[in-house]
């Protein structure tokens, strides 16, 4: 009975945990890294591939998408969905690439942003998904985080507690 | 506290079972996924006003009314609304059978994928069965679609029943000692998932992703519409299962004590799980689709296969935490069942364990059939998900929230709720005050009609599955459809009939 309660004690202070548990690790990559971008003419037929630089661009910061392995980017236009495949999502207008494959573009949102690219010819396309970091660790979530956390594990603590008091 | 039908050893043992049924594959994949549906951040608050607005009233009535009458739900309810409310309890035995059912078939594939992950599972493989070489599907896909299409995937679904057989088959005392280990290692699997999650690069945005709200989207009806179905769904409400775990509770029982432990245990591991997934999800940049299936099976195996080390160890932690957490469930669904038979005509528990087990792997068969209808798995594949897929959108959709309000209805409108008011009110610390009784005549009934219409507004478009592919089996849809009808309403007719006999003929 006891070990029961102790378990739900540390669950209650899960929520601090995990802010300690991030603040361990590195702003490391991950360890798949997409390949960076070349110089290398693109070969015919157009082959799109897409990066996006920094790899987790933050919300109202420049990002960077580039593309690569297609004759004429200047051809091909990109449109970010914020919150794919969400009863939420949302789509901006396409935006087109410069010559060198380069586009330049400002996150209005933190979150999965889906970024879907299309050529001059039907079914030329490709997509990519990146995470959209937050500026900086948003205050409300924290504190609905912590609250959530504290009601949900601290009242089934209580409660258990004394139903087992009982 | 002990009667005939048996009683729980101790209070943490029906804590545990409760909790063990109302904590499932629901709370580890289908809250991540929807909760990513309705805008994540979006979600969460309208989910937690949910939870005290639905959610724990609701759960206190169940309990109640299972702890007052000392019965299951079909008795239960026959004790206050006579034959008509014993038909309604058994139409929400019915619709949860069926949900039994196609339940431990999907525990029967997250056996077959945990063999797997064991080896294969993190290389793509061709699928024969569709005409797939491999890598044309991820690697987690291609193994699931390979599985579902081969025939000694049935024995999975066995396995799984002969799990269920075990567990139900000394009633309270086996499925008391299956929970108190079950639980806890469940628990523990979720907080090694939850922290492998937040320790990965970015991982914690995700997390601040599920809480920090979005004014702007928490504005549409649709979010809060979401958020009261998990609600409802989370809490296994509508079932019946809470009312039959309740009827095994000592009459001096505190329901609202009760229902606040099982609730706030419940929300709290659908909040780790929450976490632990949304972490992933932002990692690894994934797109989840708002299903259980696709979530289990295919998107988190996906983000486990991208860990840098330890992937094979993660993917057996994941599927045996799945399988943990879906056997504490089914048992508990198997026991309603079963314990609603045993009341209303008085067999013996092990005939009636057997039987239900024979009829229920027949049904779980026919959810895992794998002939091939969906060649270019444009919809489900193969026959025994596409079935599974139809069944589930009637008997979870709406089967539950009619158990729901069924139970509203009855004890609101059937039951004097000032009685029922004092025998909550007589055993608990929590006093309740009336209030409850406006919440159970008409702020819950109101609410689950609302979830019911809304529902019923989206069938107009076209009645669920009618553009799914089935192949040679035109009109699927429609027979489903009408196949749910006949089973959960007809059924419920027969099975009052039988017991109306049973009744006259004097052996209750």
């Amino acid at each position: 009975m006891k070990s029961v309660v102790f378990f739900l004690l540390i669950t209650m202070v899960l929520p601090l945990g995990t802010v300690w548990a991030q603040q361990e690790v590195p702003e490391a990559a991950p360890a798949d890294q997409p390949a960076e971008p070349t110089d290398q003419p693109a070969a015919a037929p157009d082959k799109p591939e897409l990066t996006t630089e920094p790899e987790f661009p933050i919300r109202g910061q420049a990002a960077t998408t580039r593309l690569n392995g297609v004759a004429d980017p200047t051809q091909w236009q990109a449109a970010f969905t914020y919150r794919p495949n969400s009863k939420t999502s949302q789509t901006t207008e396409s935006l087109a690439f410069d010559a060198t494959g380069t586009l330049h573009w400002k996150p209005t949102d933190s979150g999965i942003v889906q970024i879907n690219v299309k050529g001059p010819v039907e079914g030329d396309k490709a997509s990519m998904n990146v995470a959209v970091r937050f500026p900086s660790p948003p205050a409300k979530g924290i504190v609905i985080l912590l609250l959530a956390g504290f009601i949900l594990f601290g009242g089934a603590g209580w409660s258990l507690a004394k139903a087992l008091k009982k | 506290m002990s009667t005939s039908r048996g009683s729980w050893g101790s209070k943490l043992g029906f804590i545990l079972a409760a909790s063990g049924s109302a904590i499932g594959l629901g709370n580890i994949v289908f809250f991540g996924a929807n909760a990513y549906r309705y805008g994540a951040g979006a979600f969460y608050l309208p989910y937690f006003i949910a939870l005290i607005l639905v959610g724990i009233p609701l759960m206190i009535t169940e309990l109640g009314l299972g702890r007052m009458t000392g019965k299951a739900i079909p008795l239960a309810l026959r004790e206050i609304g006579g034959r008509k409310g014993e038909y309604f309890g058994w139409f929400a035995i019915l619709n949860a059978s069926i949900i039994t059912m196609y339940y431990i078939t999907i525990l029967g594939w997250v056996v077959g994928m945990l063999l797997r992950s064991l080896g294969p599972l993190w290389e793509a493989i061709p699928v024969p069965a569709f005409g797939l070489a491999a890598g044309t599907l991820s690697t987690s896909m291609s193994h699931f679609f390979d599985m579902i299409s081969r025939y000694d995937t049935l024995g999975y679904v066995v396995l799984v029943w002969l799990m269920n057989v075990f567990s139900v088959m000394w009633g309270t005392r086996s499925i008391e000692k299956i929970v108190k280990v079950f639980v806890p290692t469940m628990w523990l699997f979720m907080i090694i998932m939850i922290f492998r999650g937040v320790t990965l690069p970015n991982g914690l945005d995700g997390v601040y992703l599920l809480f920090t709200p979005n004014w702007e989207v928490m504005k549409s009806s649709e979010v809060w519409v979401g958020a009261f179905s998990q609600i409802f769904f989370t809490l296994s409400l509508g079932f019946g299962i809470m009312a039959t775990y309740a009827s095994y509770l000592p009459k001096k029982n505190d329901d609202v004590q009760s229902a606040l432990t099982v609730s706030l245990m419940n929300c709290g591991f659908e909040f780790i799980a929450g976490v632990a997934i949304f972490s992933l999800l932002f990692a690894f940049a994934i797109v989840p689709k708002a299903s259980t299936i696709g979530m289990m099976f295919f998107v988190l195996p996906e983000g486990i296969s991208q860990f840098p080390f330890w992937v094979s160890a993660f993917g057996v932690l994941f599927f045996t935490l799945l399988l943990t957490a879906g056997l504490t469930s089914a048992v508990s669904l198997v026991e309603t069942l079963v314990s609603s038979i045993i009341d209303v005509f008085g067999y013996q528990r092990r005939r009636v364990v057997i039987a239900v087990a024979a009829v229920g792997t027949v049904g779980s068969i026919a959810f895992a059939l794998p002939q091939i209808i969906d060649p270019g798995l444009d919809s489900n594949g193969t026959l025994g998900l596409s079935l599974l897929d139809l069944f589930d959108h009637w008997a979870f959709s709406y089967g539950l929230l009619m158990g729901g309000l069924i139970e509203c209805v009855f004890l609101g409108w059937f039951f004097d709720t000032d009685k029922l008011l004092a025998s909550i009110n007589e055993h608990t610390s929590f006093r309740l005050g009336s209030w409850f009784k406006y919440m159970v005549k008409f702020v819950m009934p109101g609410l689950i009609l609302v979830l019911l219409g809304s529902g019923i507004y989206q069938e107009l478009d076209g009645l669920y599955g009618h553009n799914h592919v089935h192949g040679p089996y035109n009109g699927m849809h429609w027979f489903v459809l009408i196949g749910w009808l006949v089973f959960a309403f007809g059924m419920a007719g027969v099975f009052t009939f039988l017991s109306g006999r049973k009744l006259k003929g004097g052996a209750k």
